[in-house]
């Protein structure tokens, strides 16, 4: 498992957010934003203006923090990133899944597949568990409480 | 308000609200139990499910999970020595000593108890106290509003997490994220860049379901370093004498006392109470070289301090709607779905449905009394199962939920690109609920202070005329000066 410096995520994210900030406050120029005084008191984009400046300055002061605290060696927790990208993609199949092909087929296979990314150890266990919370959950919900479950098949 | 209990509890005792309460006192517990889970995860992935439930059936199961919840975190506590959720932080330090000299029962016992009088205690402060604020935030117009909403927001950022800025930034980005979409003021799209979806805004429950259902999944997967079952000590529930509790009645009353008054400050939240809590029953008992060995005045103290937050966490996001923490944010924005807006207009509007409230609070309050009590055991074997058997469940209910809301496989990708972006901000300590008390509060703010600029002409300055606005600006400058440094600067000198 890696893990980073604090001051080296701090300048990182302060980057990230910064540039981020600065796009959508570039953005507010457009001409899609363009003040008409007939219509508006006060500028649409006036409170998103100084919102948007503000988290650009804090994201600066973030930078700068870093930059002071580089000499120490506090470090971020320790991840397993390729463990997180695996449980991500199962989660994403999963969603995706459930749109394009339906709860009753993919759910169990994603509940399956994120217990295994995860490392659960007993495979039957698993699946036992996934089919049963797949049948439990919509009868409660989808059949009792009348919640919408996405049960389509939208492939082709 | 009065003329109206009879009413709130003939429609609170029907079978269904009834059944409701018990099924979420029973959730509650679980995920306040499981560690991982937690109260805002365990209403996050409630709300989707209320949605096709009248009001009162939402908000009973709802109050039900949030009450429930803060206690279930000290079975863990207790019985595996790792806190079900942050308000049982300090209910390890005597209650897993407890546990392990064979006194599991007599702890829970304890722990069960002191958190239902915590959770009455609170209720009395909550029925008093809020029509009081209630009728004092009558008095304000749109710039004394923006004023105590950015004041609170401040406080929330600069309590919630170890870093002020990083506070202050969550802040911010929770509010710009409520703005995307459609402007109600001037019916102008945002920040949509020619989508369809985004020009109808971000709804809260992908939001929360990302933020805290899925970045708890990618977090867990992350760090996880133990897939095996924790080793459970004891079970049970046993009440201890009389004599054993007439002489800890005042750490009882201190605590109670303690956690509903900080309970409704804006953003300090049940974690805040238990530690000071937890210190002051240490510091007044007459053996506090026991603390920390199985004493049961600290259980209690925790116990009773995080429970009786929550009628106080409640009072102002009842009164001014401003949420008191992230689990009343998050209730905040369930209520909102069921068309009830907390704030002044609520004591004015629907009398009728604040003591609906009240009743409901106060039943949820025994339920987990009798359901703690009776359930005791079960919900201690439950404890055995691995968190890797867990997060796959959540993650099944977390996309149901969000797919329950309006059939959109855009709230789909919504919640899972929140999930990266909460599991993201925790790595690097950004706390999660100045994100959603800003994205929850954010609209308003913006609102009122456009009103305010046109009652003002434009004239950012006489904001400062106002004399409550000016204290409110004063102590929100302060917690900003907090931030440069310079409060030490300024009590260096004052030292001089």
């Amino acid at each position: 498992m890696s893990s980073i410096r604090t001051s080296s995520a701090d300048i990182l994210y302060g980057l990230v957010i910064a540039a981020v900030a600065m796009a959508f406050f570039v953005h507010t120029f457009s001409d899609q934003y363009e003040f008409n005084p007939l219509i508006e008191s006060v500028s649409t984009v006036l409170f998103p203006r100084i919102i948007l400046g503000g988290i650009f300055v804090c994201a600066l002061g973030l930078i700068v923090k870093g930059y002071r605290n580089k000499s120490e060696d506090s470090r971020l927790q320790a991840v397993n990133y390729p463990k997180v990208v695996l449980v991500l993609v199962a989660a994403a199949a999963t969603a995706a899944g459930l749109w394009f092909i339906g709860y009753f087929y993919v759910m169990p296979i994603g509940v399956f597949a994120t217990g295994w990314a995860l490392g659960y150890p007993n495979k039957l266990i698993l699946a036992a568990t996934a089919i049963s919370a797949t049948i439990i959950v919509w009868a409660a919900l989808g059949y009792f409480a009348a919640v919408t479950f996405p049960t389509e098949f939208r492939l082709g | 308000m009065w003329e109206h209990v009879l009413p709130a509890l003939a429609s609170s005792l029907s079978i269904s609200i009834i059944l409701t309460i018990l099924i979420g006192t029973i959730a509650g517990i679980i995920v306040g139990a499981l560690p991982g889970l937690g109260t805002v995860l365990g209403l996050v992935m409630a709300i989707p499910f209320t949605i096709p439930m009248d009001s009162s059936m939402a908000i009973a199961l709802l109050l039900s999970i949030y009450v429930s919840s803060i206690y279930g975190g000290s079975i863990a506590a207790i019985l595996i020595n790792v806190p079900g959720t942050p308000q049982s932080a300090a209910s390890v330090f005597d209650g897993y000593p407890m546990a392990q000299r064979g006194d599991g029962a007599l702890a829970l016992g304890y722990a069960t108890i002191a958190s239902f009088i915590g959770g009455v205690f609170s209720l009395v402060v909550l029925v008093f106290a809020a029509p009081v604020l209630a009728r004092v935030s009558l008095e304000f117009g749109p710039i004394e509003t923006f004023a105590l909403l950015l004041f609170a927001l401040m406080t929330v950022a600069w309590v919630s997490g170890e870093e002020l800025l990083k506070g202050i930034i969550a802040a911010l980005i929770g509010i710009f994220l409520a703005m995307i979409g459609t402007d109600d003021m001037s019916g102008y799209s945002r920040f949509d860049f020619g989508n369809l979806f985004l020009s109808a805004g971000l709804t809260i429950i992908p939001l929360l379901i990302g933020f805290f259902a899925i970045s708890e999944i990618l977090f867990q997967a992350g760090t996880l370093k133990d897939v095996g079952a924790p080793s459970v000590k004891g079970g049970g529930f046993k009440v201890a004498p009389w004599k054993e509790w007439r002489k800890r009645i005042g750490v009882l009353l201190r605590s109670c006392t303690i956690g509903s008054f900080i309970g409704v400050l804006p953003g300090t939240g049940a974690t805040a109470a238990v530690f000071v809590s937890y210190a002051d029953a240490k510091r007044r008992a007459p053996n506090p070289e026991d603390f920390g060995k199985g004493e049961p005045s600290g259980l209690i103290a925790s116990e009773s301090a995080n429970n009786s937050v929550s009628g106080g966490a409640m009072v102002p996001m009842l009164s001014l709607g401003i949420p008191g923490d992230g689990s009343t944010a998050v209730m905040m924005g369930a209520l909102t779905l069921h068309a009830v807006i907390p704030g002044v207009r609520l004591f004015k509007d629907q009398p009728d449905l604040v003591t609906l409230i009240f009743v409901l609070l106060a039943i949820a309050n025994v339920f987990m009394l009798v359901i703690g009590a009776l359930g005791a055991n079960a919900f201690s074997r439950m404890l055995k199962l691995p968190i890797t058997l867990l997060m796959p469940l959540v993650l099944l209910m977390s996309l149901v939920g969000t797919f329950a809301i309006r059939a959109n496989p855009i709230d789909l990708i919504v919640a899972l690109v929140f999930g990266v972006i909460g599991f993201l901000a925790r790595l690097n300590r950004f706390p999660p609920a100045p994100i959603i008390i800003g994205f929850v509060l954010g609209k308003q703010l913006e609102f009122t202070f456009r009103q305010g600029l046109v009652f003002t002409d434009g004239n950012v300055l006489e904001f400062f005329e106002s004399p409550i606005a000016a204290v409110l600006f004063l102590l929100t400058g302060l917690i900003i000066l907090n931030l440069l440094g310079l409060g030490k600067l300024i009590r260096r000198i004052a030292k001089k």
